[in-house]
């Protein structure tokens, strides 16, 4: 694992699986214990999920393209930059979420959630990136 | 950098948006305009408040006929009252009631089906359920309410005559009413009952014809909402769901903190309008002019939650007078001195109340919509003295001081002092909404239960005068120049159950078997004989009451050792049974009680005319129930 792109992804994706499996068992434990400022919050369950969910799935994401990128992206520079999108995507995606239930409104997220589509965006051209070098490579 | 980019251009779009609905906000929104939506429009932006209020009792008020809706048994057992015989019953999912031929017929076709009802709607889900049927004449739109009931906490029929408070009477159909021009107005959300036929009413009866609105009137009726939802309180939110659809409107309020003027907040109004949001309902009313009576029949009431209820209507008090004339009107669904007796009157009791009139009190001072348990809309600290202290914290330091009864007893509890259970209504008794202090000379002067000997009931006025004096000064000898016709040296609660008018038997009756009085379970035995004559009152709901105390409290007393052996037989006691069928019950249980009786007790105490062996001074008691007012009450819901 010679590839410094690699290292940087498996180890920025397995904490994001790691941290967000353990932001899933809190949220268990809110379940648990009825915390009210979970359960009684519709809306803050579902951000709180939403971001619980797409942490762990973005950063097994992350894993799937550090094991992979050599082979999709062979230039060091276009691996870097794809990394780098995918990982700030992959933090601020399920951050946005996270934070936008956090002193929210009843029926809106708090202002944090625009930066989910930012994270979205980021995390789309890094996996875009990633799918064209697979073709090319195919090519 | 490009975080900070973003950021930035967030920011700056966030001032742009907060400062360009301004106007917007300061400008007030008339409400009434505004379309009624449902509460399926308030969902999507408020889910919690939305959940809330799903489980409130006041969602289900009124409902469609369903398994999930109905919840009396219609399970083809047959149900019986004064020989007429009807069998609810569920067909495909069809909630039926089938009446049958006469017993007499049993063996030649008694069980054929003479009429058949559909229940086409349900009101009412907590103490008992009343159902809906349409016009079986025709007038699909027109819905009737039929005498049958299901009382839910007693898992039975039983018919409306025995629900509502009025004198024994064996008229099948005497409560048979139409729901289109009156349960419509309160039980629903934005009600029109749009009766169609009016003027041709008004014609017929120029002509001489003898026709009225309930019996006659063609009703084309539509809700916003079966039940009791958002908009009731919150006013018609079609203006509000619209203009919010636009998120950068909704982030501009959740920004600046400001309130919404296309929405009614009733924390937020004034304390007058805040509990005439409540009292619209919750406090009995007509239309200001007898003219607007057609309008409400036609339009529905104008009144639209945020308004000043008094420009929409009259409220109904003691000295209202009545739209009949010759009819004693209002008068007995108060006390003598006005306060309110039935319940749909507790918005009269508030603004009688001296924490409404000098204080701040309001109906959310203690309830919430969105919070607590169902039953009271209560939160459990409001269930406490808490509610009171929240003003009155200077009690807090030393509520025994302040009470002169052990910490943690009734006597030292706010409610039961202050907000006494001294109201009739749907076969329950609840507490008065006029908080105020007790006064015995007052209410012996006024036949109003007193709190202290509802709960002392072996106490006499004349006791509790001496105490109160004591403890908290006052004019020792006003009790003595009131006019009361029972004496005031005899157990309070006593002469409320013999000498008392129907609502102070029925309270009377009902706190029999409370088991926070002092007195330990020997010495409430002395309540047992009293209960027993109780059974025989002409008002079934009284019978209903003192049948209830009598179970609880045999209960009680068996778990205390002393087992009279009446429980069972108080709980088979149909309390609307003939008049001959119950006697032959009382005497039954009169028999037990003599039989059982345990040779051991200390003697009755004094003034509860019993003699040693617990029998009563029939002289004296059928001198006190002469006493009785003359005036019949008869009371619906």
């Amino acid at each position: 694992m010679n590839d410094p792109v690699q290292r940087s992804c498996l180890r920025f994706g397995w904490t994001a699986v790691a941290g967000f499996l353990a932001l899933g068992l809190a949220l268990e434990v809110c379940h648990l214990f009825k915390a009210p400022f979970y359960v009684d919050a519709t809306l803050r369950r579902e951000l709180w999920t939403l971001a619980h969910a797409h942490g762990a799935l973005l950063g097994l994401t992350t894993v799937v393209f550090g094991l992979t990128a050599e082979r999709c992206l062979p230039d060091l520079g276009a691996r870097r930059t794809a990394s780098w999108l995918l990982r700030a995507g992959a933090l601020l995606v399920p951050l946005g979420f996270f934070l936008g239930g956090v002193g929210n409104a009843e029926g809106d997220p708090s202002p944090s959630i625009l930066v989910v589509p930012l994270g979205a965006a980021l995390a789309f051209l890094g996996i875009l990136a990633a799918a064209i070098g697979a073709f090319r490579k195919a090519d | 950098m490009s975080l900070a980019v973003y950021a930035s251009a967030v920011g700056l779009a966030g001032w742009r948006v907060t400062s360009g609905y301004e106007d917007d906000f300061r400008t007030p929104f008339p409400h009434r305009e505004a379309p009624w939506v449902t509460s399926e429009a308030c969902r999507s932006c408020h889910p919690d408040h939305h959940a809330s209020w799903e489980r409130t009792f006041h969602r289900t008020m009124t409902q469609e006929a369903s398994a999930a809706s109905v919840v009396g048994a219609f399970d083809g057992r047959v149900v019986t009252f004064w020989g007429i015989r009807a069998r609810p019953v569920e067909r495909n999912g069809r909630f039926l009631i089938e009446y049958l031929g006469p017993e007499a017929d049993t063996g030649e076709g008694g069980d054929e089906v003479q009429r058949t009802l559909e229940i086409a709607r349900t009101v009412g889900s907590r103490r008992y359920q009343q159902y809906l049927v349409q016009d079986p004449e025709g007038r699909a739109d027109n819905y009737y309410r039929i005498p049958l009931l299901w009382h839910i906490e007693e898992e039975r029929w039983i018919h409306l005559n025995g629900a509502f408070l009025g004198p024994d009477d064996p008229n099948y159909d005497k409560h048979v009413a139409l729901w289109n021009d009156n349960c419509i107005f309160c039980h629903n959300t934005g009600p029109v009952p749009g009766l169609d036929n009016y003027d041709e009413l008004v014609e017929r009866r120029t002509s001489g014809e003898a026709v009225d609105i309930s019996s006659h009137g063609q009703f084309r009726s539509e809700v916003t909402e079966l039940g009791i939802a958002c908009e009731s309180c919150h006013g018609p939110a079609g203006e509000h769901a619209e203009r919010n659809r636009d998120p950068l409107r909704r982030y501009a309020l959740h920004f600046t903190n400001k309130d919404d003027p296309t929405i009614v907040h009733p924390a937020k109004l004034d304390g007058e309008r805040s509990v005439a949001v409540c009292g619209q309902c919750h406090g009995q009313r007509m239309p200001k002019t007898n003219a607007g009576i057609v309008d409400w029949m036609r339009t529905g009431p104008t009144y639209r939650a945020g308004e000043d209820l008094s420009e929409a209507v009259r409220l109904v008090w003691r000295d209202t007078p009545p739209p009949v004339p010759e009819s004693d009107g209002f008068a007995l669904r108060f006390w003598k001195d006005g306060t309110p007796r039935l319940t749909a009157y507790e918005y009269q009791g508030i603004l009688s109340s001296p924490c409404y009139q000098r204080g701040e009190l309001t109906c959310l001072s203690c309830h919430s919509m969105h919070g607590g348990d169902v039953f009271g809309q209560l939160a459990p600290e409001k269930r406490t003295n808490q509610a009171c202290l929240q003003c009155h914290g200077e009690i807090a330091r030393d509520i025994s001081a302040h009470t002169h009864h052990e910490l943690g007893s009734s006597g030292s509890s706010c409610y039961e002092c202050h907000m006494p259970k001294a109201v009739y209504g749907i076969l329950a008794i609840h507490r008065s909404h006029r908080i105020e202090n007790p006064d015995i000379a007052r209410d012996t002067a006024t036949d109003r239960p007193n709190a202290c000997t509802s709960c002392h009931l072996d106490r006499s006025p004349v006791w509790v005068a001496e105490r109160t004096s004591e403890w908290w000064g006052g004019d020792l000898a006003a009790l003595a120049r009131t006019t009361s016709e029972a004496p005031v040296s005899m157990s309070g609660w006593l002469a409320g159950l013999h000498a008392g008018d129907p609502v102070q038997r029925a309270v009377a009756a009902e706190a029999s078997a409370r088991v926070d009085t002092p007195l330990s379970p020997r010495e409430r035995v002395f309540i047992v004989p009293h209960l027993l004559l109780a059974l025989f009152d002409t008002y079934p709901a009284v019978r209903w009451f003192a049948r209830r105390s009598l179970e609880d409290l045999s209960r009680e007393l068996a778990t205390a050792g002393i087992d009279l052996g009446l429980a069972d037989g108080a709980d088979a006691f149909d309390y609307l049974a003939d008049v001959s069928e119950r006697e032959e019950a009382v005497k039954g249980l009169m028999r037990l009680f003599r039989e059982n009786l345990p040779g051991d007790l200390t003697p009755p105490p004094e003034g509860t005319l019993l003699n040693e062996r617990f029998e009563p001074d029939m002289d004296e008691i059928l001198r006190l129930m002469r006493m009785q007012s003359t005036k019949v009450i008869q009371i619906g819901e």
